[in-house]
């Protein structure tokens, strides 16, 4: 048998025949010009990007991403990047508006975390993009920059909370941090200084109608979402547990060692001052960048100050607590996302958070700026390591997040949190009722 | 002689005399087209608005006129205005004889450094909020005030002006007359140097006197401003919002609200609690309360002047 090599028919192309290839070769060239960007985990850029990237924030956030403006214009040497400093609530108002009217919104912007919800649908899902850099967040500003899995925001600081006191005074006094184990343990102690002193000095400082406390307590009782369940659907501020932490709260407020309602705050001006004149003995609400307030402030107190973690509710049970950082977070009205995103991630992760913590003093949420700067004694403590206790506090804390209608909620359980502290109602009535107008104004179980 | 119009200018006349008539409305579009554009379109969007359930970025719900019945049900909405009608009542009638004082003698041939004074009263006009919670925080603190060390002076027990809900709104009251009353002098001032002198003149040869005068000649004749001052002050009163959030640290009004007013309820739905939809539903109600009021106040001062 023999076997013949066909040849295949040689035919003339013919016009169909050259557009099909033509097609195929223009189709080549644009996969081949596309490959020579880089792609960000979605975000592809080719450097040659034009136009005017915006940045909103307010002092305290976009120093890091400002600072590396020149680093990125050595990638993007087309791109002008504009930061306007707005006021907080300038900030919040004008992103809100211009997502919903569609247009005018920048291109990143900084946001409190717990504002993060109102904006879910105008924001940029940033989770490919921060998927690879996820070793280098440092827990739980993973979460708080999150909402249902998706994450939207990288965080410029973490803000565990911890209890500050001062050690000549508690020594002075006879009072050790080794035997504060709970708040009630705080507030004895606290009774005993306020006799023993000749009722001059007190304890803390508290607010009938601020939640910072709650906040701290809410998470010890297991409620990483603070008012709202693990879900984001159902309200939780009549729980057992949280009518436990309130009415534990109402204890503390009620006792002769509490100084109550200061003028701004626990961290303005009138608490700052009696603690100047040694009034005032513990801040028991101390985010990270609390620190730089005793520093600036109090300076002349340097080597008297000590940090510890908050009480727990009860005997053994957890001594955590986590502020809401900001976060950079980019509306999808942006036409530059590529670019917008390098910006942030050198602003965020890198050298930026490196000028961040040098000017403003915050905790990086850069973890290895934080494992760098850790165990650095701090002369202001008496040489504590207090980055190394605030990171310890931050990995015990679960992951936090802010739900949806976070803002109204807070402002809902303030006005019945002061019902309780004055007594026109008690706590279980206070949370119930707080609850039942949380479900009927939020929609949620 | 009379010449009949050219037949083609005639006709063109005849034809469209719309064209004629119609430049004055072009010279006057350019407001009304900005009006309706920046004016008209979103005042009747937000009441389009009003009747959806509008939360954040997310498209909202028709709910038709819910957000004003929830509004009419709502505890605080009834704090906010009452409060906002207690600041009312200490601030413009306050304010008002104030500015009305002031500007007499400011008036007066026998006052000297006038443009000092004037300078000086109007000072807090333009001070900014920052420095006036500063201010107002020196002097009211607890601690370290100046009123409270002048009252433990006197041996009497320190106040907590700014964070007890009793005295709240007395600091408010003050915040907003030291603020105000100078604004309210500049317009009751211009009102009294259009009061023609030959008035007092007249009225001296027939031997008044100056309290015959003010009386009798400067309230009558100031009659219309003290009625526009009234009505603005009004509209100002519901429309608060700067000193509140200034003085007691944010929209919801202090301690156990007792500073919370209109304004402040407002802000603090649709722009922190992002319900654009509740939100439009206030400015409307309070709309057509200061409308309500500045009708009753124009109505009543008419028939004075009257």
């Amino acid at each position: 048998m023999s076997t013949k090599l066909v040849q295949p028919k040689k035919r003339s192309i013919n016009r169909r025949d050259f557009l099909k290839l033509a097609a195929v070769g223009v189709g080549a060239s644009f996969l081949a010009a596309c490959s020579k960007g880089e792609t960000g985990g979605g975000f592809t850029t080719t450097g040659q990007e034009k136009g005017t990237l915006v940045v909103w924030g307010w002092t305290g956030t976009f120093e890091g991403v400002q600072s590396q403006i020149a680093e990125f214009n050595k990638k993007f040497p087309n791109i002008v990047v504009d930061v306007k400093d707005m006021g907080y609530e300038d900030v919040h108002t004008n992103l809100l508006n211009a997502i919903v009217a569609g247009s005018g919104a920048p291109d990143l912007c900084a946001i409190d975390v717990l504002r993060l919800t109102n904006y879910i649908d105008g924001l940029v899902d940033l989770s490919a993009q921060a998927l690879q850099y996820m070793d280098q967040f440092v827990i739980p500003t993973y979460s708080v920059g999150s909402y249902q899995g998706k994450f939207y925001g990288l965080a410029t600081d973490s803000e565990p909370m911890a209890m500050f006191y001062r050690k000549d005074i508690w020594d002075q006094y006879g009072i050790k941090e080794e035997d504060i184990e709970t708040w009630d343990d705080l507030i004895n102690a606290g009774e005993k200084l306020y006799r023993d002193s000749g009722e001059v000095i007190k304890m803390y400082t508290m607010e009938s109608g601020g939640d910072s406390l709650y906040e701290v307590m809410a998470v010890e009782q297991g409620f990483r979402g603070y008012f709202f369940d693990d879900m984001d659907t159902k309200v939780i501020v009549d729980d057992p547990k949280i009518v436990e932490a309130i009415t534990l709260h109402k204890r503390m407020w009620d006792s002769k060692c509490s100084y109550q309602n200061p003028q701004d705050g626990y961290s303005g001006d009138e608490a700052t001052a009696l603690f100047k004149d040694s009034k005032l003995a513990a801040q028991i609400i101390g985010p990270a960048w609390y620190p730089q307030v005793f520093i600036n402030s109090m300076p002349e107190l340097s080597g008297k100050w000590r940090m510890m973690r908050a009480p727990a509710i009860t005997q053994g049970g957890k001594r955590i607590g986590y502020q809401y950082p900001t976060i950079f977070v980019m509306p999808t009205q942006s036409k530059l996302k590529g670019p917008a995103w390098e910006l942030c991630r050198l602003g965020l992760l890198g050298a930026g958070a490196r000028v961040l913590y040098e000017q403003m003093a915050v905790l990086p949420a850069y973890k290895p700026l934080l494992d760098e700067i850790r165990d650095q004694p701090i002369e202001y403590f008496g040489g504590q390591k207090i980055n190394a206790l605030f990171d310890e506090i931050a990995k015990d804390t679960p992951a936090v997040f802010f739900g949806s209608g976070f803002p109204e909620a807070q402002s809902i359980f303030n006005q019945h949190l002061q019902t309780a502290m004055d007594g026109s109602q008690s706590p279980q009535d206070a949370m119930s009722a707080c609850a039942k107008e949380m479900r009927e104004k939020l929609k949620k179980g | 002689m009379v010449t009949a119009a050219p037949a083609s200018t005639a006709a063109a006349r005849s034809k469209k005399p719309w064209l004629r008539n119609s430049y004055p409305y072009l010279f006057i579009s350019p407001f009304y087209l900005t009006f309706v554009l920046f004016g008209l379109v979103p005042i009747i969007f937000s009441i389009v608005v009003s009747t959806f359930d509008w939360r954040g970025v997310r498209p909202g719900d028709f709910i038709g006129l819910q957000n004003y019945i929830t509004l009419f049900k709502e505890p605080n909405f009834y704090k906010a205005l009452s409060n906002t009608v207690y600041i009312w009542l200490g601030t413009v009638p306050v304010m008002i004889l104030l500015a009305l004082v002031f500007a007499v003698l400011l008036n007066s041939k026998f006052v000297r450094w006038r443009s000092l004074f004037r300078t000086v009263y109007f000072l807090p006009v333009v001070t900014s909020l920052i420095i006036t919670g500063l201010i107002f925080g020196m002097l009211f603190s607890t601690s370290y005030g100046l009123v409270n060390n002048f009252l433990v002076r006197l041996g009497f027990a320190p106040i907590q002006w700014l964070s007890d809900p009793r005295f709240m709104k007395l600091i408010l009251v003050i915040a907003i007359l030291w603020r105000w009353t100078g604004n309210d002098m500049v317009i009751m001032l211009a009102g009294l140097q259009s009061i023609p002198p030959e008035m007092y003149e007249a009225a001296r040869v027939d031997g008044a006197n100056e309290v015959q005068n003010f009386w009798y000649i400067t309230i009558p004749l100031m009659l219309p401003v003290i009625l526009f001052d009234l009505i603005i002050s009004t509209i100002g009163t519901f429309n608060l919002f700067e000193e509140p959030y200034a003085l007691f640290g944010g929209p919801d009004g202090g301690v156990r609200g007792s500073a919370l007013v209109t304004g402040l309820y407002l802000y603090s739905n649709a722009f922190v609690n992002a319900r654009f939809g509740f939100g439009s539903s206030i400015a409307w109600v309070l709309a057509v309360i200061i409308f309500s009021l500045s009708m009753l106040q124009l109505k009543l001062g008419s028939r004075k002047a009257q």
